[in-house]
């Protein structure tokens, strides 16, 4: 009640209010909705997995090291293309002008032998 | 060098989690649970949470931050813009709003102050946890949909790389010779 009496504290708890109050309506079914299937699969767990932190502890350990190994062999960094490679598959990007097919550089094409 | 700042990214996140899920709520409630308030001349003010059941509550609290804190790791871990880092993140949220029903189911989300002279007092946090649970929700469907959207941004680039055809493939003639 004190707190309220800051005027940037009072506009600050109206503002998380007003946001509580009109997101209520559309969150709440929502979340009734998840709250079927959360308390089925967590009634499931507490009668057939036995409460001990083992478990839990290997998960841990399993989803850090596979984390560990599959982020550091396969860290998602792009190979750096060079120039002449750049310009190379510009090139041989080339298509025949009867056929379709792809040609590289030449002035004959492999597929029909037509000049290009 | 981009793979250990993706494990060292993994870490901090790692790091984040543990406190956020598992040390600051098992702490507060291990001290909620011990902490006696007086009142004078010489009553006590007693908070009732989770029905004396707080043992149950931390292990929920530790069991989830776990998996939450392992989730977090890899999906930190992960690349920018990967498969595996969306997929791992929308795991992150469900075992989020496992966590944040954990507290309603052990009985964490309603608690009872004793006022003596004045009553009873109960605070029931259900209905928060209702909003959160929507919202985690909306989440879900938020980086289903940014999955989508990669698989499909995935499969242009691999079609665009299929156009590439090296000079090799038929020699500078084209294999006219």
């Amino acid at each position: 009640m004190i707190l309220l009496q800051v005027d940037i504290l009072r506009m600050i708890a109206d503002f998380i209010g007003v946001i509580f109050l009109y997101s209520k309506v559309v969150l709440t079914p929502i979340g009734e909705v998840m709250k079927l299937w959360i308390e089925a699969v967590l009634n499931f767990i507490d009668t057939f997995i036995p409460m001990r932190y083992e478990i839990y502890i290997i998960i841990f350990i399993i989803l850090v090291v596979s984390g560990v190994i599959i982020n550091y062999h396969w860290s998602g960094e792009k190979k750096e293309v060079k120039e002449e490679e750049k310009k190379e598959m510009d090139v041989s990007a080339k298509k025949c002008k009867y056929c379709g097919k792809p040609i590289g550089d030449s002035e004959f094409c492999p597929y029909c032998g037509s000049r290009n | 060098m981009g793979g250990m700042k993706n494990i060292f990214r993994g870490f901090i996140g790692m790091a984040i989690y543990m406190t956020t899920t598992m040390l600051i709520p098992a702490l507060t409630f291990d001290y909620m649970d011990k902490m006696v308030i007086p009142i004078p001349p010489d009553e006590i003010l007693d908070i009732e949470i989770a029905k004396g059941n707080i043992a149950v509550v931390i292990f929920w609290l530790v069991a989830l931050g776990l998996t939450i804190s392992g989730l977090a790791f890899f999906s930190w871990s992960s690349p920018k813009e990967s498969r595996r880092k969306i997929v791992f993140s929308i795991l992150l949220v469900v075992a989020h709003c496992f966590y944040l029903w954990s507290y309603k189911f052990s009985g964490a989300t309603a608690f009872g102050v004793e006022i003596p002279g004045l009553g009873r007092v109960t605070f029931d946090f259900a209905g928060i946890v209702l909003l959160y649970l929507g919202a985690y929700a909306l989440i879900i469907v938020a980086k289903i949909w940014k999955l989508i959207e990669v698989e499909f941004g995935k499969r242009k680039e691999k079609k665009e790389e299929k156009v590439y055809i090296p000079e090799s493939t038929f020699g500078k003639d084209g294999g006219a010779n």
